[in-house]
């Protein structure tokens, strides 16, 4: 019974597919001799099942597999970094407008306030139109475009614990502010950040891959899923695994890194916190 | 009664509207080099005459305070300026590409609403492993992005079946009449709706389960009433309420699938326009789209709240 549960669990499936990503990434050369820009004019648009690219090759000769195995660190950190940097920039926001209130709260609120009257991708393209397209600028945007959403979450939290007992008890004994902040209101608004964070970064691992697949984000030669799905577009109609294969990898696991944030809400039951947000 | 509640939210989204106005003027104040070098060619910029007399002609000189009003004022004319890439009017561009927007965002937002609200009420009255799936499908779908889906519905009606076209909005060839547009319209509206369906069956659900352990509802069951029949006359106008508070953040889901929806299709909506403006560097698009875009979500959240407290006793001045 126990095996079984663990096997359902997604945290089991995510490790290992991505286990398994991360695994074969560092094996690639042991997968594929094909380099993921090694362009080859003799082995152009091999379907599935050619000797030696078994998942095919695109209008370059470029094998796919060696394409999507190379995909695998940049999706990984589009994931993690956003999803970290904004929930950790979101927490001292949010902390400290909940907590100092007054005029501070005020403007810093008024701030998130206005970056949220934006819907997350337009900000997101507003940031990449100032900063250039990259994959870097690409995880600085959608950065930005989650933060207000973050701040506003560990502000609720803030608020509800600000008037606990034991942060008064700590107020009384004389402890300033910055030490009430790190040592009693952090450490409990940490499972909420940790949840929220988890959530979002099977959310910034599609939104990143997007902003590639548009162009605005990882630039040629480098590769990520976004620009195989972008390039392999064009070749729907006669290769259609081109683009349907990178799109059911990103799928897979920004829904097993999903799956898995809202498996550690629901253990960490009571832990308040907003939905999923669509990308 | 309610009229100080109204008078605070209004205030509060006219704040929100200063705030969006300064950061869009801002932002592309932020982009590295100057209006001269984008707009000028190379030969024109060694031009000190012709450089100083564009700097003035354009206010450039002036104290950005002064720049801002002026674009302010320029744009509450409908003056957004004109495109760097194709030099018509942005007010005109614009026209053109939110209502496409809109003939798309419409047809999607009535299916993700009553396909929604019957998912949500399906899930929550049904047992056994058919509920469990139906609970757990909207959460798988909201993570999937939304470009993933129109791709593979682009790929299995338009190439594999054939049957509904995959790109554009009219066909080439003797295209243009309201059925040609619907045809268009089927693929990119349901891989728009498939998202906030998921968010609105979400919802729904979540409310229904907590709304059938109320008071009311026992009360009712009491009085002998069917289950069916307090579930579609008594529980479900309740659970609207979510749904409705929710619905600015499902409208904003919706640009943010639409832009992808429209990339998929090339759909000559505002999110084309957007990527494009955004990769051509063409600033006086962006500056507008963001700004037009950002204005009608704050309109839309301030009508969503105005109705709410017209719909809830609850709320006071």
């Amino acid at each position: 019974m126990r095996a079984l549960r663990t096997l359902m669990s997604p945290w089991a499936w995510l490790l290992i597919v991505v286990g398994g990503l991360v695994v074969a990434w560092f094996a690639r050369d042991l997968i594929t001799p094909y380099g993921p820009a090694d362009v080859r004019a003799d082995r152009i648009m091999l379907p599935i099942g050619s000797a030696g690219s078994p998942l095919g090759t695109d209008n370059f000769g470029r094998d796919l597999v060696s394409r999507l195995v190379a995909g695998v660190p940049v999706s990984v950190a589009a994931g993690i970094a956003p999803a970290t940097a904004s929930m950790a920039l979101g927490t001292v926001i949010g902390l400290v407008s909940g907590y100092v209130g007054g005029p501070v709260d005020r403007i810093l609120m008024s701030l998130m306030d206005v970056l949220l009257a934006f819907p997350f991708i337009l900000l997101a393209l507003l940031a990449v139109a100032i900063l250039g397209s990259s994959f870097v600028n690409a995880m600085i945007a959608v950065t930005i475009a989650i933060l207000p959403r973050n701040a506003r979450i560990i502000r609720a939290e803030t608020l509800s614990l600000r008037e606990r007992d034991y942060v008064t008890a700590a107020r009384l004994a004389g402890a300033g502010a910055p030490s009430i902040l790190i040592g009693h209101m952090l450490p409990n608004v940490l499972p909420t950040a940790l949840v929220v964070g988890s959530t979002e970064v099977g959310q910034m691992i599609a939104a990143t891959a997007g902003l590639s697949y548009l162009g605005l984000g990882v630039q040629a030669p480098d590769v990520d899923w976004g620009t195989l799905i972008q390039e392999g577009g064009h070749f729907i109609a006669f290769a259609p695994s081109l683009a349907l294969l990178p799109c059911a990898l990103l799928a897979l696991v920004s829904v097993l890194f999903v799956l898995a944030g809202d498996d550690l809400r629901h253990r960490l039951a009571g832990v308040r916190g907003g939905g999923a947000l669509q990308v | 009664m309610k009229a100080g509640y109204l008078v605070r939210r209004t205030a509060a989204s006219v704040g929100i509207l200063f705030g969006v106005s300064v950061l869009v003027f801002g932002a592309v104040r932020l982009v590295p080099g100057d209006p001269v070098s984008l707009m000028l060619g190379k030969a024109d910029q060694a031009n000190a005459p012709l450089v100083a007399e564009f700097r003035r002609s354009y206010g450039l000189d002036d104290p950005l305070p002064v720049q801002y009003v002026a674009w302010l004022s320029h744009i509450a004319g409908g003056d957004f300026g004109r495109s760097l890439d194709t030099s018509e009017r942005v007010g005109d561009i614009l026209a053109k590409r939110i209502s496409a927007t809109l003939v798309l965002a419409s047809l999607g937002a009535v299916l993700a609403l009553s396909v929604g609200i019957l998912w949500g009420v399906a899930a929550a009255y049904l047992g056994g492993p058919a509920g469990g799936i139906l609970r757990s499908a909207p959460l798988v779908l909201l993570s999937v992005p939304s470009f993933a889906f129109g791709i593979a519905l682009g790929f299995v009606f338009a190439v594999w079946l054939r049957l509904l076209p995959a790109s554009g909005m009219v066909s080439p060839v003797d295209g243009g009449g309201a059925l040609d547009v619907l045809r268009h319209t089927v693929l990119p509206a349901v891989t728009l709706a498939i998202l906030p369906a998921s968010l609105t069956a979400r919802i729904t659900a979540g409310t229904l389960d907590e709304l059938r352990h109320e008071d009311f509802v026992r009360t009712v069951l009491a009085a002998g009433i069917p289950m069916r029949r307090i579930a579609l006359r008594h529980v479900l106008p309740n659970a609207m309420l979510p749904v409705i508070t929710n619905s600015g953040v499902l409208v904003g889901s919706m640009f943010t699938s639409a832009v992808f929806v429209e990339a998929v299709f090339g759909w000559p909506g505002v999110g084309t326009m957007m990527i494009s403006a955004v990769q051509g560097r063409d600033y006086p698009t962006v500056q507008a789209g963001a700004f037009v875009v950002a204005t009608v979500f704050v309109i839309v959240n301030w009508t969503v709240d105005a109705l709410y407290s017209l719909v809830d006793p609850r709320i006071k001045a």
